[in-house]
């Protein structure tokens, strides 16, 4: 089944709808407050119903037209959806491993894993970036802004 | 003439060697801090202030000033080459300004960014030197009900920024003003949304936000297509913008600088604002809005233009009333008082010298930012010819720490990526992220003021059409909102439920 | 040099070694405000007493509540410190809902200044004294709005002891800060607010100030009674300076304590706070706590006998 845009709509809209109604409900946990002395649940509130409203009605138009532009199903190419994980993933692990290893490691790490896996380098190459970058990036950063970026255990 | 004689004072404080010294390496320190992503000119004018209490006061303003004109330019630079802002104002000038560099086109975007910004910060500061006291009194009479229409207007301006849906446009704002609501509420102090995370009471980051949502989204994008980067093959002559692109822009410079000015003199994050406004408006009156989007150096000119006006713009209130617009502001005014200069409507004539000699140091601030950034255009190009598998990495890592430097917060880096992931997602599914970004901005202080102005009016919603200024904005507001719907007959009707619901072949 | 490295080993003695690298003061408010202008005068002596710089960080958010829950929090090497105000630390942990801070959870290094609160009203307001001021609030209980920054801070608490001892109802307007609250009130959006000296002194061309809450009358705000001269016995005002996490060793808060002692002392610097509208302190920590007790004593005592304010839920 080819995919048009209505379903992206519909999958959207749902996801709004959803948030709107998370909002609304939990404004009601925080003290909506009356028109008189708004409470910081009165924007949540109003601005949540607004949204559900909104998402109802991307729902309805999603089913009412008729002829809608094809789209392209999700991932263009068959192999992509790896790479983008896999990018993503590195960003995670980047943020997780900071403390631990230190900035120069693990910019160091993150950089050889992005250009020897994304879109495969060579070995030669790719080392040869990932420590310069590094290099650089520390003497930049640490060096010459006095940025304060995690030692690490390693302790640089 | 009066006037001429005021120049020439500002001049005589100016060029002096030690001023001019100043003057460039706060130009210079501004640009630097633009181009990272996070340090924003509050932070480095906070970095460099205790510097300057060794030097006479004029020069510690000049050199502040110089920083705030370089920072607001710098952001300009990566958004149009890798589509990542500098800062919040920046945001507007990915949106056609990364389309030109991706069709070869970076160097004229980047050089009429520079121009543009000259030529409206020579207009913003004339309009200073001119108007300053009847415009100061305008502002004041702005209070809350005064600005939470205006933003409420605003609201509209994105109804026009949107190239797809409008209605999508909409639920995106709504979106963005929810998350706006994050953190520790300003006025009862309640947590909202922060699940225990301190990190989280100041709020959804806006530089987390921007840089996932545009940095991040966009490399996750390009590493997803296999990118065949034809920016590559920029011709190197093409360094400049060409007497068409000079046409083009003309007028859109013009309209930005005018308009940032005037919005410049209001509190509030003023040159995003700007920005934001005047892309909508080049975009309404141009004959070709669809193309807004794909690359055209009006939707570059007129943005860049405004949100350096409206720095311009910022500095009336603190000369004419004493009063802080923005945090910049706020901190050279905080310098001006601990130099023992009491801030008010005497400040120009009591202090002829400070304001004048600053009023000339912003034009050659000005003068020294293009000077300065014009050679670099021909080297920015050539970071682009590095092939891009080993290109965004390095993209990626920029905003990594540009976010951690913030607040040193792992939290605001998990968020960027969050959103990162967002902004992805909301690629597939068309949906913008300007209106986003925009709702982030401005949601607290709209939020804050509709909150103000009903405990004023003690729960009267109707104080907004009591207010003159007030009932203005909310006038133009609904009449902008029906006048897409008035053509209910046939087949425009049609078009314009594709338009309002659906996408636009 | 050798010295200070040996010493390290001794026990006690790390205060030799302090401070080694920047200290890190959070601003509880906006740039601009009364604590960002005080700490920006201190930061020359500081860092010349020092020998390091002096970070000015802004933290702003609930009136103060937000930097205060970090700083609660903060690591305890003396490199992180914060400004505060009195009664704010006091009254917001009181009444405040999730507060992540106590009272006691900070030592006070050092009192700065305070600055005495007034009332002020906007240029075309009815009223041009204290008692038509009064009368005119009596007449319309509730209508008048009256500006302050915060809940539950020296401003907001100031309107409440106002409304009761001269028995009327003002309706309170909360701003996020001094500069914004200035504007409304130079511009007529509220008719009268209850803020700082340092703001009366600044727009005194473009307010009326109706009464001021210092026992004698100001030299900086000529003509302006206090209220005691008008009948009512309240000296509100906001004292401010510098605190850390109480968990500070003891020789770590004796040093910044005599860089805060020396700075303020200077006659200079008193010149330059009393001209901008303050009144300056020379507190150290014993000082400054025995007024945080006497102030909090006052405040508790008020709050009784006034009904002022409802108690946490």
């Amino acid at each position: 089944m080819e995919k048009t845009q209505s379903h992206y709509n519909r999958i959207a809209a749902i996801f709004f709808l959803i948030v709107g109604i998370f909002f609304t409900l939990y404004a009601r946990t925080v003290e909506i407050g009356s028109w008189h002395e708004p409470g910081p649940g009165f924007l949540p509130f109003w601005a949540g119903l607004i949204l559900t409203v909104m998402a109802l009605a991307l729902l309805f138009g999603s089913y009412a037209r008729k002829a809608w532009p094809a789209r392209p199903s999700f991932f263009p190419r068959t192999d992509s959806w790896k790479r983008v994980l896999a990018t993503f993933l590195a960003l995670i692990a980047y943020n997780l491993l900071l403390p631990y290893f230190g900035f120069t490691a693990t910019t160091f790490l993150f950089l050889t894993f992005l250009v020897k896996f994304i879109f495969p380098q060579t070995w030669m190459r790719t080392l040869l970036v990932s420590i310069l970058g590094s290099a650089v990036a520390r003497l930049l950063f640490i060096n010459f802004l006095e940025t304060q970026l995690p030692k690490g255990f390693l302790g640089f | 003439m009066d006037i001429f004689t005021h120049i020439a004072l500002g001049a005589q404080v100016l060029f002096t060697p030690m001023n001019l010294f100043f003057c460039f390496i706060g130009v210079l320190m501004g640009t630097l801090v633009g181009v990272l992503p996070g340090l924003g000119p509050t932070a480095a004018i906070a970095l460099l202030l205790p510097n300057t209490f060794h030097v006479a006061p004029v020069t510690a303003i000049i050199m502040l000033a110089g920083i705030y004109y370089g920072a607001m330019y710098g952001g300009s630079t990566t958004s149009i080459l890798v589509n990542i802002p500098g800062e919040a104002a920046s945001v507007i000038t990915c949106l056609d300004g990364y389309q030109m560099a991706l069709k070869g086109r970076a160097g004229p975007a980047l050089g009429i960014a520079a121009f543009g910004s000259f030529i409206a910060g020579t207009v913003s500061i004339i309009g200073l030197m001119l108007v300053a006291p009847p415009l100061a009194k305008f502002a004041l009479a702005f209070g809350p009900p005064e600005y939470f229409s205006l933003m409420l207007l605003g609201i509209i301006i994105l109804i026009y920024l949107a190239s797809g849906s409008i209605l999508k446009a909409l639920m995106i704002f709504v979106f963005g003003l929810l998350l706006s609501t994050i953190g520790m509420d300003a006025i009862s102090g309640t947590q909202r949304l922060t699940f225990g995370l301190l990190e989280l009471s100041d709020g959804v980051g806006l530089i987390p936000a921007i840089m996932g949502l545009f940095g991040v989204a966009e490399v996750i994008a390009n590493v997803e297509e296999e990118i065949k980067r034809t920016i590559i093959s920029t011709k190197l002559k093409n360094l400049l913008p060409n007497l068409q692109d000079w046409r083009d822009s003309f007028w859109p410079i013009l309209r930005g600088s005018v308009l940032g000015f005037f919005i410049g003199i209001l509190p509030g994050p003023a040159p995003v604002i700007s920005a934001f406004s005047s892309y909508a408006i080049e975009k309404k009156l141009s004959k070709h809005p669809e193309k807004f989007g794909t690359g055209v150096i009006e939707g570059v000119a007129g943005p860049e233009a405004a949100n350096n006006a409206a720095t311009g713009g910022a500095f009336i209130p603190l000369f004419t009333l004493g009063i802080p617009v923005n945090s910049v502001i706020a901190i050279l005014l905080g310098a001006f008082m601990i130099h023992g200069i009491q801030p008010g409507p005497m400040i120009i004539t009591k202090h002829a010298d400070l304001f004048w000699g600053t009023v000339m140091s912003m034009y050659l601030g000005n003068a020294m930012l293009l000077v300065l950034n014009l050679p670099l255009i021909g080297l920015w190009v050539q970071v682009l010819k590095v092939p891009y598998p080993i290109l965004f990495p390095f993209i990626l890592l920029f905003c990594l720490i540009g976010v951690y430097s913030l607040n040193y917060s792992l939290v605001e880096v998990a968020l960027m990526i969050g959103f990162g992931v967002f902004g992805y997602l909301a690629r597939k599914f068309q949906f913008e992220m300007a209106p986003l970004v925009l709702a982030i901005v401005i949601g607290p202080m709209m939020e804050n003021n509709l909150r103000l102005a009903l405990v004023i009016s003690q729960g009267s919603p109707m104080i907004f059409i009591s207010h003159p200024i007030s009932a203005v904005f909310i006038f133009i507001t609904l009449a902008l909102l029906i006048s897409p719907f008035i053509p209910w007959i046939g087949k425009r009707r049609q078009k314009l439920q594709e338009k309002v619901e659906g996408e636009e072949v | 040099m050798t010295l200070a490295m040996s010493s390290l080993l001794a026990v006690g003695a790390w205060a030799q070694d302090f401070p080694k690298g920047p200290v890190n003061f959070m601003n509880p408010f906006n740039p601009g405000g009364e604590v960002d202008i005080e700490a920006r005068a201190m930061q020359p002596y500081l860092e010349k007493n020092l020998g390091v710089p002096f970070v000015i960080n802004y933290l702003p958010g609930a009136g103060g509540a937000l930097c205060w829950s970090k700083l609660a929090a903060a690591k305890s090497d003396g490199y992180t410190i914060g400004g505060f105000s009195i009664p704010h630390i006091i009254l917001q942990p009181m009444f405040m809902k999730d507060t992540a801070f106590k009272t006691d959870d900070f030592v006070i290094l050092s009192i700065v200044e305070y600055t005495p609160i007034g009332l002020a009203v906007k240029k075309d307001f009815k009223a041009n004294t204290l008692k038509e001021f009064v009368e005119y609030a009596k007449a319309n209980p509730g209508k008048v709005s009256c500006g302050g920054v915060g809940k539950f801070t020296g401003h907001h608490f100031a309107t409440l002891q106002f409304m009761k001892m001269a028995g009327l109802k003002l309706n309170y307007v909360t701003f996020t800060g001094t500069a914004p609250l200035q504007t409304a009130l130079m511009g007529g959006h509220i008719d009268a607010a209850f803020s700082n000296s340092t703001m009366m002194v600044s727009s005194r061309e473009e307010i009326k100030v109706l009464a001021i809450g210092s026992p004698q009358r100001m030299p900086q705000l000529p003509g302006v009674p206090t209220f005691e001269e008008m009948g009512l016995k309240m000296y509100p005002r906001i004292a401010r300076g510098a605190m850390g996490p109480k968990t500070i060793p003891q020789d770590i808060q004796k040093r910044l304590e005599k860089a805060f002692l020396d700075t303020t002392s200077k006659p200079e610097f008193k010149t330059k706070m009393e001209q901008a509208g303050f009144v300056p302190q020379v507190m150290g920590i014993e000082e400054a706590h025995k007024y945080l007790d006497s102030e909090a004593a006052l405040l508790q005592k008020l709050i009784q006998e006034f009904d002022l304010l409802p108690a946490k839920k």
